[in-house]
């Protein structure tokens, strides 16, 4: 046997702690490796300084305070709200809400983007508030004061500012037999669509 | 310590009997403050981290599946503390003089006393610069004399790595302690 092999034994040849085999064997190595012997002494030297350490005590009245001390201490942290939570579990929790956040903006995204290839999404969707007015607008009779009662100055304006983007798309995309306002009602609602998908695109890729 | 024992007091403070804990305790806070007061080298330290122990011991208890001994996972508890608390320290060791424990003294001599006194503060600087895996497995093997199957349960390590951590250590003592062979 090499001394690497052997200087990892002799503390357990030391302490009567190895096998009858491993024993001969280190005896048998020591026998003729005075290294190793001399790597023996110097255990044995430093195990018998150890032996010099003196004892602690720490009194009488620790001994017997040490139950209702650790009792005080019990109580003072549920009375405080203290939870211990252990290191390993806090990383843990912070990074799975990490996770879950990055995941969430992530399959938002997707979501979204899977939406506009299959086309399910309600144009609502798009443009919740002012869109709904719009809708109604559609379907709303075509006189004056019913208009006004549908829809604010304001809103009168976003929709003019809508209606004035849709039109600049609609010719942009060219190719075109009528115009705006030959368009029926489901043509018109289809190429809103289309142009608040391809405006919420270029928003979010 | 009795296995049988502890396991029924365990049962008993898990199905709501609080005086179970405090029987717990008082079978193992020799045996913790002992281990955590090798681990911190500070009398004052180690008598607040051993009540620390059983703080934690008493939050964790009721998770505790008994996968692993009693004894095993106590270990495991006082031994974490204890090296995070040495990692606090440091800090502490740093900004203010040594505070070493005033050892129980024979008073066969006053020779003699000032001997084991000397030996001890050298004993206690050189357990603490160890490394903090050979500190923690030395001490469990030479001061609570645990077996080196348990130190590994303890440690989440292979008993080869065991045996390996506790000859450096020795090794490293050897080393620091050079200079008091002829004492």
């Amino acid at each position: 046997m090499r001394c690497k092999d052997i200087k990892f034994k002799l503390i357990g040849y030391f302490e009567n702690n190895l096998s009858p085999e491993e024993k001969k064997l280190v005896q048998n190595h020591l026998d003729t490796c005075l290294r190793c012997q001399k790597e023996l002494e110097e255990i044995v030297s430093t195990f018998e300084l150890l032996k010099k350490e003196s004892p602690i005590e720490p009194g009488e009245i620790y001994w017997t305070n040490f139950v209702p001390v650790v009792r005080s201490r019990i109580e003072k942290k549920e009375e405080t709200g203290v939870v211990i939570i252990p290191k390993w579990k806090f990383a843990g929790g912070v990074v799975t809400l990490v996770i879950f956040f990055l995941l969430g903006i992530f399959l938002f995204k997707e979501d979204r983007k899977v939406m506009f290839k299959s086309g399910t999404e309600t144009y609502s969707y798009l443009l919740p508030a002012e869109d709904e007015k719009i809708e109604e607008l559609f379907y709303a009779e075509e006189d004056e004061s019913s208009l006004r009662s549908l829809i604010t100055e304001a809103d009168r304006k976003k929709l003019v500012l809508a209606e004035e983007e849709l039109e600049e798309y609609y010719w942009e995309k060219g190719g075109k037999e009528k115009s705006l306002e030959e368009l029926d009602l489901k043509q018109l609602e289809n190429l809103k669509k289309t142009l608040e998908k391809e405006k919420f695109k270029r928003e979010i890729l | 310590m009795d296995e049988e024992k502890t396991q029924e007091l365990i049962s008993r403070f898990k199905s709501g009997e609080e005086k179970a804990f405090n029987e717990l305790v008082s079978l193992y806070k020799k045996g913790i403050f002992n281990l955590v007061f090798r681990m911190v080298r500070n009398k004052e330290d180690a008598m607040d981290l051993a009540q620390e122990v059983f703080v934690k011991v008493y939050h964790s208890l009721k998770d505790f599946r008994g996968e692993s001994r009693f004894s095993t996972w106590l270990h495991r508890i006082a031994v974490n503390l204890s090296l995070n608390f040495t990692q606090r320290d440091k800090f502490r060791s740093f900004i203010s003089l040594p505070d070493l424990t005033q050892p129980v003294l024979s008073s066969d001599s006053p020779l003699k006393d000032f001997e084991k006194k000397q030996i001890s503060e050298a004993i206690d600087q050189a357990v603490l610069s160890l490394p903090k895996k050979q500190k923690a497995v030395f001490v469990l093997r030479h001061y609570q004399e645990l077996q080196y199957s348990e130190i590994a349960e303890v440690m989440g390590k292979s008993e080869g790595a065991i045996k390996a951590n506790y000859f450096q250590a020795l090794k490293k003592l050897k080393k620091s302690l050079a200079h008091f062979e002829e004492w």
